[in-house]
C-alpha cells in the first residue's frame, strides 16, 4: 500500500549559497513536516557526508550544476561532469544517467544572468529521454506565475512526444527569509517507509504530486501516479486528504473545489466540482491523464492546490 | 612551515567574460598538507542605476519578452551583483567548489578537513588548478585577487 510521503527536492546549504548548515537544513525540513529531502548544493557533494550524521530525515543526496546556460539537477550520480565545459548537453546528461544518477532539469523559465546567472535553460536537449523530471513548480503560488506557467507548457508538449517526465515542485530551497506557502511541495509515492533508494525510484518512475497541502489521491484498479493502464472506460477512485494542509492553517487555507483532468494537447477530459467517489472516463490509448485539484487560497481565487503526475495508458 | 604556491595574483574581468573560466594551474610541493586559498573580487555590485535598469530589462526581453509589461518593479532585482565563484582540481580530480556569493573568501583544505563547498582529503603533490567561475560581470571592470599557499611539517 503506497502512501504520500512530503519532501523537498531541492535544498541548499552553507555548502554553497544557502544559509542552513546541513543540520539546519534537516531541523528545519522536521518542523515543516518533511519525510524527506534531496541535498543538492550548487557544484559540489561536499555535504553529503554531514547529511550522515543526522539520520532522523532521508536525504537523497545530489547536486545542482549551476552552469552558464541553465541549472541541472543530478541525484545520487556523485559529481561526475565539468559544468562548466559543456559542450554537448546530451553528452552530459548521458554521463548523469550512465553514473546511476537522475537527471532533473530546473527552474527551467527563471529570468537568467545577471538576475540569475544561467537560471534560465537555454540548452538545446536533442534526447529528452535523459531527463528523469522538471521542475515545473517552483516557490509560492507557483502555477499563476509565468514563469511556472511556460514550464508547464513545456513539460505537456513533451509528453505529447511520448517522453515520461516526471513533474516536481522545487522551493529551491536556501533560506527560511520569504518563503511563501511553506507547506508546499513534492509528495512522493511510495511503498512502505521512505528511504533515499526509494525518493529516488519514486522520482524516476513518476510517482509525485505537487502541492500547496491537500493531498490528492487517485487510483483505478489498483494502479496510480507513474502506472501504465488500459485504454477504455475505466473508473477512477478519488479522495483528498487534509492532513497536511491543516498543519499550516494558521498560516493559509486552501479550499479544494474543482477536479479538472487534463491529456494530449492540453485538452481538459473532466472538470467538476470535487466530491469524494468516483469519475469515469474514457482513456484513449498511448496517452496519459493528468488530474488537478483546483480552488481557493485564504478563501479567494482559483488556485492550482495539488497535479499529479500523469497516468499512463498503452500503446 | 607556510610557503606561497601562488603569489597574489590580480585578474581584471570585463562583461565580455561573464560564462566563461579563467584557468590559475599551481604547484603543489610534495610534503604539503594543508592549502590555504585567499579570494576576493571587486566590485560587488553595480551602483549605477540607470545601467541595471537596462540590463534588467535585456534580461526580460531576452528571458521572457512576453512578460516585458508585467515586471514593473525592477528594483525587485536590485543590486544587479558581479558573479564569480572558485572551484579547484586536485592532480586526480574535483576537490570541490564555492558557488557563493562572499567578495571576500577564505578557505582551507587539508586531509582531515576543507571548507564547506570543498571536498578534505590528501594534499597531492602535483599540479592543481583553481578555476575562476565567470558567471556574471556587470560592472565595467571587476577585478579579482587570489592568493594560494601550502603548509608542510617542516
Amino acid at each position: 500500500m503506497k502512501k504520500w510521503y512530503p519532501c523537498e527536492l531541492h535544498c541548499h546549504t552553507l555548502h554553497s549559497d544557502g544559509s542552513f548548515t546541513v543540520k539546519e537544513l534537516l531541523e528545519t525540513a522536521g518542523a515543516r513536516h518533511l519525510s524527506g529531502i534531496c541535498l543538492t548544493d550548487h557544484n559540489t557533494v561536499s555535504g553529503w557526508d554531514e547529511a550522515d550524521l543526522y539520520p532522523d530525515i532521508p536525504v537523497l543526496k545530489g547536486t545542482e550544476y549551476t552552469t552558464y546556460h541553465g541549472h541541472i539537477l543530478s541525484l545520487d550520480a556523485g559529481k561526475t561532469i565539468d559544468c562548466f565545459n559543456i559542450t554537448d548537453i546530451d553528452k552530459e546528461l548521458f554521463t548523469i544517467r550512465e553514473s546511476g544518477g537522475l537527471v532533473g532539469m530546473a527552474h527551467p523559465y527563471q529570468l537568467g544572468t545577471p538576475i540569475c546567472t544561467g537560471g534560465r535553460w537555454n540548452y538545446d536537449v536533442k534526447d529528452f529521454s535523459l531527463v528523469n523530471y522538471m521542475e515545473i513548480w517552483s516557490e509560492g503560488e507557483m502555477l499563476m506565475t509565468p514563469a511556472n506557467q511556460r514550464a508547464k507548457k513545456w513539460w505537456l508538449s513533451l509528453l505529447d512526444k511520448g517522453y515520461r517526465i516526471t513533474p516536481t515542485f522545487g522551493r529551491d530551497w536556501h533560506r527560511t527569509k520569504g518563503n511563501k506557502l511553506t507547506g508546499a511541495c513534492t509528495l512522493l509515492h511510495i511503498d512502505g517507509e521512505i528511504t533515499p533508494e526509494k525518493m529516488k525510484e519514486a522520482v524516476k518512475a513518476g510517482r509525485t504530486q505537487l502541492s500547496l497541502g491537500i493531498i490528492l489521491d487517485v487510483s483505478t484498479g489498483g494502479k496510480s501516479v507513474g502506472d501504465t493502464v488500459q485504454n477504455g472506460k475505466s473508473v477512477f477512485d478519488i479522495s483528498l486528504d487534509h492532513t497536511r494542509a491543516d498543519l499550516f492553517k494558521d498560516e493559509y487555507t486552501l479550499t479544494a473545489e474543482v477536479i479538472k483532468v487534463i491529456t494530449k494537447e492540453n485538452k481538459t477530459v473532466y472538470e467538476g466540482p470535487f466530491k469524494k467517489g468516483k469519475i469515469t472516463l474514457l482513456l484513449e490509448k498511448d496517452s496519459y491523464y493528468i488530474f488537478e485539484l483546483w480552488g481557493k487560497l485564504n478563501g479567494e481565487g482559483n488556485h492550482l492546490i495539488s497535479l499529479l503526475a500523469p497516468i499512463y495508458t498503452k500503446k | 612551515m607556510l610557503k606561497t604556491l601562488l603569489d597574489e595574483t590580480e585578474i581584471r574581468l570585463k562583461p565580455s567574460d561573464s560564462k566563461n573560466n579563467r584557468y590559475i594551474y599551481f604547484n603543489v610541493p610534495e610534503g604539503t598538507e594543508k592549502l590555504f586559498i585567499t579570494y576576493s573580487y571587486s566590485p560587488k555590485i553595480l551602483e549605477d542605476k540607470e545601467k541595471s535598469y537596462t540590463l534588467i530589462r535585456e534580461n526580460i526581453l531576452r528571458d521572457a519578452p512576453e512578460d516585458i509589461d508585467r515586471y514593473t518593479d525592477y528594483d525587485e532585482f536590485m543590486p544587479l551583483k558581479n558573479l564569480v565563484t572558485l572551484s579547484l582540481d586536485s592532480p586526480f580530480g574535483f576537490r570541490g567548489a564555492a558557488h557563493r556569493h562572499d567578495e571576500k573568501q577564505y578557505h582551507e583544505i587539508c586531509k582531515d578537513f576543507a571548507s564547506p563547498g570543498f571536498l578534505k582529503g590528501e594534499i597531492f603533490k602535483g599540479q592543481w588548478r583553481l578555476s575562476l567561475n565567470i558567471h556574471a560581470v556587470v560592472t565595467d571592470i571587476c577585478t579579482c585577487r587570489i592568493k594560494i599557499e601550502g603548509e608542510a611539517e617542516k
